[in-house]
């Protein structure tokens, strides 16, 4: 009996040596696209790319957008704006006469008046904020307008 | 498709804001004029604008936007100037203008036939955000 028996496993592995042989020598079906494999990975390539790249516009165009939206929604004071195009001019004029820094060469305020005339040389079109500063002026350095 | 219809969706947003804008102006403008503070009555309106002044978010059609004084006589270069340098100074003005689509600010009398225009983009202060 333990003969019949190893007689028998001998077979089944010659047999599954035999067809492991088999296997190894016939050509898997893969290898038919083995040509076309530089292609494939080219469009494989190329999309990944393409899927990359549509990501990245994407975040860029969100980016566009929020800043977009920060822009839009700044609130503007038209009536300022007027009053900007009509009225600046006038009281720079007379702002820059009087807060002119030759006028206090010799004062002790010299350096600060300096700073002033700067801060009205900035702000030559803002209507508001010539005001702010002819109060300033009027306030610390007593000048009569 | 949702996606494209929230961008029609924003498009229309967009140009009632545009509008918005102008006939914000147009009544600053009035006001302005019928309460004494302005001895020039100013309307605003869009016009196609300078495509050599176009940057990314420009209208196709609808890239300038033009200041008209109506004084009743032709303004000097410089008046027309100032009016102009004072819209370009406010710079929170300036960077709604370029985020509403518009590219060309124009000014002009309504009886001369001169005029001034800015590129936008170069005013908005944007730190070459813009190309």
């Amino acid at each position: 009996m333990a003969i019949e028996r190893s007689c028998q496993s001998r077979r089944v592995l010659k047999l599954i040596i035999m067809i492991a042989i088999l296997e190894m020598n016939s050509k898997p079906v893969v290898t038919i696209y083995w040509k076309y494999s530089f292609f494939i990975l080219l469009s494989y390539a190329i999309l990944c790319t393409i899927v990359i790249l549509r990501f990245r516009l994407k975040s860029n165009k969100t980016r566009h957008r929020q800043v977009l939206n920060e822009m839009k929604n700044q609130d503007v004071n038209l009536h300022e704006v007027m009053l900007d195009i009509n009225n600046s001019k006038e009281l720079y004029k007379i702002l820059s006469r009087s807060c002119h820094p030759d006028k206090f060469i010799n004062s002790e305020y010299h350096e600060e008046i300096v700073g002033l005339f700067k801060e009205i040389s900035n702000n030559k079109r803002n209507y508001t904020k010539l005001l702010e500063l002819k109060e300033l002026a009027s306030v610390r350095f007593n000048i009569n307008f | 498709m949702w996606y494209k219809l929230i961008e029609l969706a924003d498009w229309f947003g967009e140009m009632k804001e545009r509008y918005q804008l102008v006939r914000d102006f147009n009544k600053a403008g009035k006001h302005a004029f019928i309460s004494g503070i302005a001895p020039t009555l100013i309307e605003a309106k869009i016009t196609r604008g300078d495509s050599n002044y176009r940057h990314e978010f420009s209208k196709f059609f609808g890239g300038g936007f033009r200041i008209k004084a109506l004084s009743g006589k032709a303004l000097s270069r410089s008046e027309i100037i100032e009016l102009g340098r004072v819209i370009l100074d406010n710079k929170s003005l300036v960077r709604k203008l370029v985020a509403l689509g518009w590219d060309t600010l124009e000014v002009h009398d309504d009886t001369g036939y001169n005029g001034c225009k800015w590129p936008l983009k170069d005013h908005a202060n944007l730190g070459g955000y813009l190309s």
